[in-house]
């Protein structure tokens, strides 16, 4: 079914919002994204190999996948429309990815040099220098170094933003009643922010303990990304009701019609799970106790997630059952093979992010030791400071 | 080329001209110049910092990617004990030549 088409490649579409944490965090100089930024960046990394070889399953003809790309053809006069935002996507995605890349390995580097200089078996000199490219760690490579993170946060914090925003106007573009909406991109970047540090939740809060990192990513940090959580599932829930309001104010009967079927046609489960999971749960986090509380906050985590897949399968399903042919309504049921690919789209995503934890450092152990002097000049005066 | 033979109006958004069609070759450009411009000074980076796959690296001490700074001083020969003097009451942890 054209449905199921759909689905499936916004599953794809769930995984890959992570990254512009840290570089967010990087600009505004906070000081407690340096025991996080590191696994974040991992997991955008990986969310988009997921998204991505959902696009290209999704094309039809993977073999021709580089048909979005405009270069030099045989087609005659034919040439990639730049109208329309799947080639900005193509174009948004890619710069996502290889961004994202560089940034994380430039930040690895330091620290697979330190790494090498500790390393007891020969196969693990020979690998972590290879990765470390010959980094000693001169005043003058450390200048650069910061210099070229800096500037590349910079960058990269406008193109995560852009490249929610694109992805949002796949949908805003079309003229489906519940998609042909101007609040996507904001509503898609507060979401994303939302998700990301949702998953960042429920991967640390196991890493942390698996891996002993108990005093570095501590209550404090799980505090601030709850409440991060919380203001940005309200922004969600502002944009969820903005979405209503609009519907009516517009005057549209199709959209009026698009808003109250998602609510209480047959798909309401669907929209009343989105809302529970996503605007109503995320308000406990009003309360510092259950910030502060592991179980809670893994458990909202997980809840979170599940929000924000429904939120995909509301936007999606909801919009295209109903769509303007009465004649192609209908019901979306996944089949095997659509079970099969989500599925197997979590083992794509844990398998690179296992290896991560188990070989690379998991915490940006350079950036952390410039936060450490000041610690260690205070702990000189007999000052205990943690967090 | 795309204007030019395959006009079209979609949504009511016209693609007749250059001019119109502006706006939507904006997230492109941007894409594309944050592209270029990230890329270029990463590898920039990698080249003027000699940092490439294979390179053998010049580690001085063990510990200074650990919890040490190394300092080294190039010097002559006969100026080695006022140097170690200086050093030493700065407070330096080890003293090699």
């Amino acid at each position: 079914m054209g449905l199921g088409y759909y689905q499936l490649r916004l599953v794809g579409r769930y995984w890959s919002r992570r990254t512009l944490i840290s570089a967010i965090l990087l600009l505004f100089r906070q000081k407690w994204r340096l025991s996080i930024n590191r696994s974040a960046e991992a997991m955008t990394i990986f969310a988009v190999i997921c998204a991505a070889s959902f696009i290209v399953a999704h094309m039809g003809r993977p073999w021709v996948a580089y048909w979005p790309l405009p270069f030099a053809n045989q087609f005659g006069s034919l040439w990639v429309n730049f109208n329309s935002p799947l080639v900005w996507d193509v174009f948004a995605i890619s710069t996502y990815f290889s961004v994202s890349l560089v940034f994380w390995y430039t930040g690895l580097i330091p620290d697979f040099a330190a790494v090498r200089d500790r390393a007891k078996t020969k196969a693990r000199k020979f690998w972590y220098s290879a990765l470390s490219m010959g980094w000693v760690g001169s005043a003058k490579n450390w200048q650069r170094f910061e210099e070229v993170s800096l500037v590349l946060a910079g960058i990269s914090t406008p193109l995560v933003l852009s490249v929610h925003s694109v992805v949002s106007m796949d949908f805003a573009t079309a003229l489906v009643p519940g998609w042909h909406t101007t609040i996507f991109p904001p509503y898609f970047v507060a979401g994303a922010i939302f998700s990301g540090f949702a998953m960042v939740q429920t991967l640390l809060i196991i890493t942390r303990k698996v891996l002993n990192l108990e005093e570095y990513i501590t209550i404090y940090h799980i505090d601030m990304m709850n409440r991060i959580i919380l203001i940005t599932g309200s922004i969600v829930g502002c944009a969820y009701l903005t979405e209503f309001f609009i519907a009516w104010y517009s005057g549209v009967e199709f959209e009026q019609y698009a808003f109250i079927n998602r609510a209480t046609g047959p798909y309401w489960w669907a929209y009343w799970s989105m809302m529970t999971c996503n605007v109503i749960s995320p308000q406990l986090m009003w309360s510092s106790k259950l910030r502060r509380n592991l179980f809670v906050t893994f458990f909202l985590s997980i809840i979170v997630n599940i929000g924000m897949w429904f939120e995909r399968f509301v936007i999606i399903v909801t919009s295209l059952h109903r769509d303007f042919v009465p004649s192609s309504w209908t019901m979306f049921h996944p089949t095997w093979v659509e079970i099969g690919l989500f599925i197997g789209s979590i083992g794509l995503f844990f398998v690179p992010f296992l290896l991560f934890t188990r070989y690379f450092p998991v915490i940006a152990m350079s950036e952390l030791k410039t936060i450490l002097k000041s610690s260690g000049s205070q702990s000189k005066k007999g000052v205990q400071h943690h967090d | 080329m795309n204007i030019w033979d395959w006009p079209m109006d979609i949504g009511g958004k016209p693609s007749w001209n250059l001019y119109k069609n502006i706006p939507a070759f904006i997230p492109i450009t941007f894409e594309f110049t944050v592209l270029c411009a990230a890329h270029g000074m990463v590898i920039t980076f990698y080249l003027r910092s000699k940092l490439l796959p294979g390179v053998t690296p010049n580690v001085i001490h063990d510990r200074m990617h650990d919890d040490h700074f190394v300092l080294t001083v190039e010097g002559k020969v006969s100026d080695e004990t006022t140097i170690r003097e200086s050093l030493k009451q700065v407070g330096a942890v080890e003293i090699r030549s």
